[in-house]
């Protein structure tokens, strides 16, 4: 035989070759359809699997809301599966499942902030002509990545300025953080004060909020992403971080504009400061709210307010997971979870933030949670954290580098550009 | 979807309408005959390695394409249209003539439209499967890394963290990071169980909310927290999966990584590299008003470990009843107890003294020296000798690795990975930056370990025997807060406080006496001894509480120590414990009630433990001087933070230490 017949043959057997390789792709996407198309309800009765942070709303609404979602599909019941509320414990059960063998899971309850890395790495499907309708927008943007819809809205949060009533209208700070100027009326409101306002600063994502909003409310940013650079070196966003180191001091015998002690802080800390009187003022999420209210000593004496500038957005998405074996399924109850009557429900009797704009204006609503007003607008300002697959890293490295510029009296690190860009593309120093 | 360069340059040995396709692919083939097999010309074997070369690729390219593909690909319609359409132009390549004929039963196509239909789709086909090739290649994001959940105890918590950070930077691939250690801790009394249960639910236990992530890797301090789980499976797992020495599911594997012997230091231990463990705590405890610091036994493997220098005769025998009662007692009353080295260590720092004498790893030593050892707050070294101790022959943690069953293949994968690292030269300097000296030898077996005392079930008896027994009062918080419920299901903070309680009966021995209270609205069972009737009463008085109102904590203190103060006979351990979930609520401040709890104490050696959830605190991270451990620190006994959930667990723990056994 010779040479060019060989390769001839050669060529043939690679022709065969990606036959087999394309009839493999053909049975594969076929089995995916034949599965997804038929949703019959497992003999065993298996159950949809929510994977989700331990439900914290008042009265456990998540899960009056699977039981009603089982009462009237009873061929297609889920359940949910709580994991720990710390959120690092959560993204790391979350991904782990999602990469392993048999997840188990047809639905995550993601934070808004890793909706990218969810979406890249595969962990889960975009959904199929889902009605969008009714969500508030800035909650729905968060679901949303590289054009395609990933989630949907189950619930959402936005900061809040927490002041006591003895503070007038007027002292209230036109900024955050306030600046010395608004010291003095604070001091006249609250003698003894350690500072005019606590919020959380202790090293973990609640310095991320408490930077991001400094640097915002100065009007600069952190990450450029249209253009994909990053801009912590712009003059704006270094003054929002100087005017923060500032503020954390003290200066001619008044107390410092933000209470020092918010550097080992997180949000529940930050709450019985303010509750104990350390602090006249207090940026926390909504739920800090109702636990003033409530608890063995409630208190009565405070009101909220949107904060003076935009808010980091928080809450979190439904999305269907990749591997499910009931897609169609998992977004008709994704779908549910996420209707008006349910989050209704979560806002009205949970107090979780609702991600739809009519339940604000619900007469119900209104009366259990009377700042939801005040809420919405906060929400409509809102803003969100930087979009990145490697969201987890990039906001531990903006915590070292904030840590290292308060410490530094505002001077940011001169590698902190690089430092940041590295992040964003999942990369260690 | 691909391209299919393999079909068409197969084209260029047949009559074939795509044959100028042919020759824009191959062009080594350019203007070789149409309508026969290549003839043999000069150059030809040059030629013919390079089309092998491309036939190759091409090969390779319809794999990766594929794969990407079937990845990113989201619509199984798109998929399986797109393929089904690539077979045809595969198969229409291969086979041209045939796909002629067959074109032409559905009319006349001219033989040029044909070849230029086949060139355009090829040329698509080329251009899209480069496309998803340069996009995968371009994008400077670093793939994601495999999430690996390593449990570790909470005295190993920090130096754990800091050896598989640097392990995840060591192995990162141009800067990119292919694992990502997510590192967390739990005490083995509380973890125990869930390993042996498979980290599922059960009725009582929701490990993944409670204690964290479904673990890929467990690194406790000693081969004992293994056995404790070995022997729960023991129990469970038929005989033959146990048989001869076999490691029962769902452990997998059981390795050594590294090792630091149990030290005495402090400015009152002999230097003597030459002497036993035993000779220098006995030398310690023979002088005058000695002081001797060491972890709990029950509660931490370092503790129980550490128990060899005190309960063992310089001959390595177990010392009587008498001797071990009379040493119990100094350490018991040396200083405020620990259930767990990192505690007793933090309790010393919140002093700001160094101490005369405590029995502890090297590690936890060196760590203190140096300023790491992870207290909340902002607890400093202490001063003066930083001497190294003594290391002499005795007990050692061994830092087992222990791997799981349950693991899928990748994070299995990830976990051997790590492990090897770990044994390898590389790792050497991390862990010895992080207080940890390399593996014994003898130290990786579960069974015959030589770093595990042989006798460690005598001590453990013995220190139990040796306990005095306990009269203890326990003051529950009934407020309203412990009515919110701890997670899934119905269990409220104070139903688990309740189970605690129940759980807590089961160990108490024939010569403890127990009583409860409730606060704010008093349900009260009296102090006496724990009979039958006695346990059902406080079961009962659970029952009706319906927790209701404010926390009036350090009125309930004083009044209860007052209490355990009086009656009884001497010989006791008396405490008070609290579990609480606030903060107080009355007008007194802290370091009031601090003094006055610190007179009772040393009037009565009434002993203050508190059990801090939810919203109390045992150090308040903003200002250190405050939180409840300023009264347990005054009172000689323990502040104990958990999580709502876990309150029956640690309290079940605690009481464990506090009764008198036998």
């Amino acid at each position: 035989m010779s040479g060019d017949t060989r390769w001839w043959n050669s060529a043939q057997r690679l022709g065969w070759f990606a036959l087999g390789v394309l009839a493999m792709v053909v049975v594969l996407s076929a089995r995916t359809l034949i599965h997804g198309e038929s949703p019959s309800p497992s003999p065993n009765g298996a159950e949809l699997v929510i994977l989700t942070g331990a439900d914290e709303s008042t009265g456990g609404q998540r899960e009056v809301l699977v039981q009603r979602w089982n009462r009237e599909h009873p061929d297609t019941p889920a359940r949910l599966e709580s994991l720990s509320t710390n959120a690092d414990a959560q993204h790391s059960e979350m991904v782990a499942r999602a990469q392993s063998d048999t997840p188990g899971v047809d639905i995550y309850n993601l934070d808004v902030t890793w909706t990218a890395e969810f979406a890249t790495a595969g962990y889960i499907r975009p959904l199929e002509k889902a009605d969008t309708s009714g969500f508030l927008d800035p909650p729905l943007r968060t679901c949303q990545f590289d054009g395609k819809l990933w989630a949907l809205p189950f619930n959402t949060d936005a900061g809040l300025l927490y002041f006591r009533t003895s503070v007038p209208p007027e002292a209230l700070p036109t900024t955050l953080p306030p600046v010395r100027n608004d010291v003095l009326p604070l001091v006249t409101a609250q003698p003894g004060l350690q500072g005019g306002l606590v919020t959380a600063l202790a090293p973990y994502e609640g310095l991320t909020v408490s930077a991001l909003e400094a640097i915002w409310s100065a009007g600069g940013d952190v990450y450029d992403a249209q253009n994909d650079l990053v801009v912590i070196d712009s003059p704006k966003a270094l003054d929002g971080l100087q005017r923060l180191a500032t503020a954390l001091k003290g200066s001619g015998g008044l107390p410092p504009a933000v209470d020092p002690q918010s550097l080992k802080y997180d949000e529940d800390h930050t709450r019985t400061a303010f509750q104990r009187g350390e602090a006249p003022l207090m940026r926390n999420w909504p739920v800090a709210y109702g636990k003033l209210r409530s608890g063995d000593k409630p208190m009565t004496d405070f009101d909220v307010r949107p904060l003076p500038g935009p808010s980091v957005l928080g809450g979190q998405n439904l999305a269907v997971a990749a591997g499910t074996s009931n897609p169609r399924v998992a977004q008709e109850l994704v779908t549910f979870l996420t209707s008006q009557e349910s989050e209704r429900t979560l806002f009205g009797t949970g107090g979780l933030a609702a991600t739809r704009a009519a339940v604000y204006d619900d007469p119900q609503a209104r009366k259990s949670r009377p700042y939801a007003p005040v809420l919405r607008q906060a929400l409509e300002q809102a803003r969100p954290r930087p979009e990145t697959p490697h969201y987890v890293l990039f906001s531990s490295v903006f915590q070292n580098i904030v840590t290292e510029t308060l410490t530094s009296g505002g001077k940011l690190p001169g590698n902190a550009v690089t430092r940041l860009t590295d992040a964003l593309n999942g990369r260690v120093d | 979807m691909m391209a299919d360069p393999v079909g068409a340059c197969g084209l260029a040995a047949e009559p074939t309408m795509a044959i100028d396709v042919w020759a824009v692919i191959c062009p080594a083939t350019r203007g070789e005959g149409r309508g026969r097999v290549p003839e043999e010309t000069g150059g030809s074997s040059r030629k013919r390695t390079w089309i092998r070369v491309a036939l190759l690729a091409s090969g390779a390219a319809v794999l990766a394409v594929t794969q990407v593909v079937m990845e990113q690909a989201t619509n199984p319609w798109y998929v399986l249209v797109g393929a089904l359409t690539f077979i045809i132009i595969d198969r229409a390549m291969m086979f041209p003539k045939q796909a002629a004929a067959l074109l032409s039963f559905f009319g006349d196509i001219s033989w040029r439209r044909a070849k230029i239909a086949a060139g355009v789709a090829t040329t698509l086909i080329i251009v899209a499967g480069t496309v998803v090739v340069v996009r995968v290649v371009d994008d400077d994001s670093c793939p994601h890394t495999t999430e690996l959940r390593i449990l570790t105890s909470p005295e190993g918590l920090a130096s754990m963290r800091e050896v598989t950070e640097a392990y995840a930077r060591a192995t990162a691939d141009d800067g990119c990071p292919t694992v990502f250690p997510y590192v967390y801790a739990a005490g083995s009394p509380a973890i125990s169980g869930a390993l042996a249960h498979g980290w599922d639910d059960t009725k009582t236990e929701h490990p993944l909310v409670d204690l964290g992530p479904r673990p890929d890797v467990w690194l406790p301090d000693s081969t004992v927290d293994v056995r404790q789980v070995r022997d729960i499976l023991d129990r469970t797992v038929p005989q033959n999966e146990t048989d001869e020495g076999r490691l029962p599911k769902p452990l997998r594997g059981v390795t050594s990584i590294a090792s630091s012997p149990i030290v005495l230091a402090g400015s009152a231990a002999a230097r003597d590299d030459t002497a036993t463990l035993p000779e220098l705590v006995g030398a310690v405890l023979r002088q005058q008003r000695p002081v001797l610091y060491a972890a709990d036994p029950e509660s931490s493997a370092a503790g129980l470990l550490a128990a060899d220098g005190y309960l063992l005769d310089a001959g390595s025998g177990v010392v009587d009843q008498a001797v071990a009662r009379r040493r119990e007692q100094i350490i018991a009353g040396s200083a405020a107890s620990g259930t767990d080295e990192v505690s007793l260590a933090c309790a010393y720092l919140r002093r700001g003294n160094s101490p005369a004498a405590i029995l502890t790893s090297l590690r936890t030593w060196r760590r203190m020296v140096a300023g790491k050892t992870g207290c909340p707050g902002s607890a400093t070294p202490p001063p003066g000798d930083a001497t190294p101790p003594s290391v002499v022959e005795g007990p050692a943690l061994d830092f087992p690795f222990v791997r799981f069953t349950w693991s899928s293949t990748r994070h299995a994968q990830a976990a051997d990975d790590l492990l090897t690292w770990l044994l390898s030269g590389n790792a050497r300097p991390q862990l010895s930056q992080a207080g940890l000296d390399p593996p014994l030898p003898g130290c990786a077996a579960l069974e015959r370990n030589a770093c595990v005392p042989a006798n460690l079930n005598a001590m453990l008896e013995v220190h139990r025997r040796a306990k005095l027994p306990g009269r203890v009062l326990l003051a529950v918080d009934a407020s309203g807060s412990m009515a919110a419920r701890t997670g899934p299901g119905t269990a409220t903070r104070f139903t688990v406080a309740s189970q605690g309680v129940v759980e807590a009966l089961g160990h108490l021995g024939p010569r403890d006496e127990f009583g409860l209270w409730t606060f704010p609205r008093p349900r009260v069972v009296g102090l006496a001894a724990g009979s039958l009737p006695h346990r059902k009463a406080i079961a009962g008085a659970l029952r009706t509480v319906r927790p209701a109102g404010a926390t009036p904590l350090y009125a309930t203190i004083v009044a209860g120590l007052n209490e355990v103060a009086g009656g009884g006979d001497d010989k006791r351990i008396r405490a008070l414990v609290v579990l609480t979930d606030g903060e107080d609520t009355g007008d007194r401040e802290i370091r009031e009630v601090a003094a006055e709890v610190g007179k009772l104490t040393r009037a009565s050696g009434a002993r203050l433990y508190v059990i801090a959830t939810g919203d109390a605190r045992c150090v308040d991270t903003g200002r250190t001087d405050e939180g409840l451990h300023l009264l347990t620190d005054a009172a000689q006994g323990e502040c104990l933070t958990t999580s709502p959930g876990e309150a029956d667990a640690t309290m079940a723990q605690l009481f464990a230490t506090l009764w008198g056994g036998e």
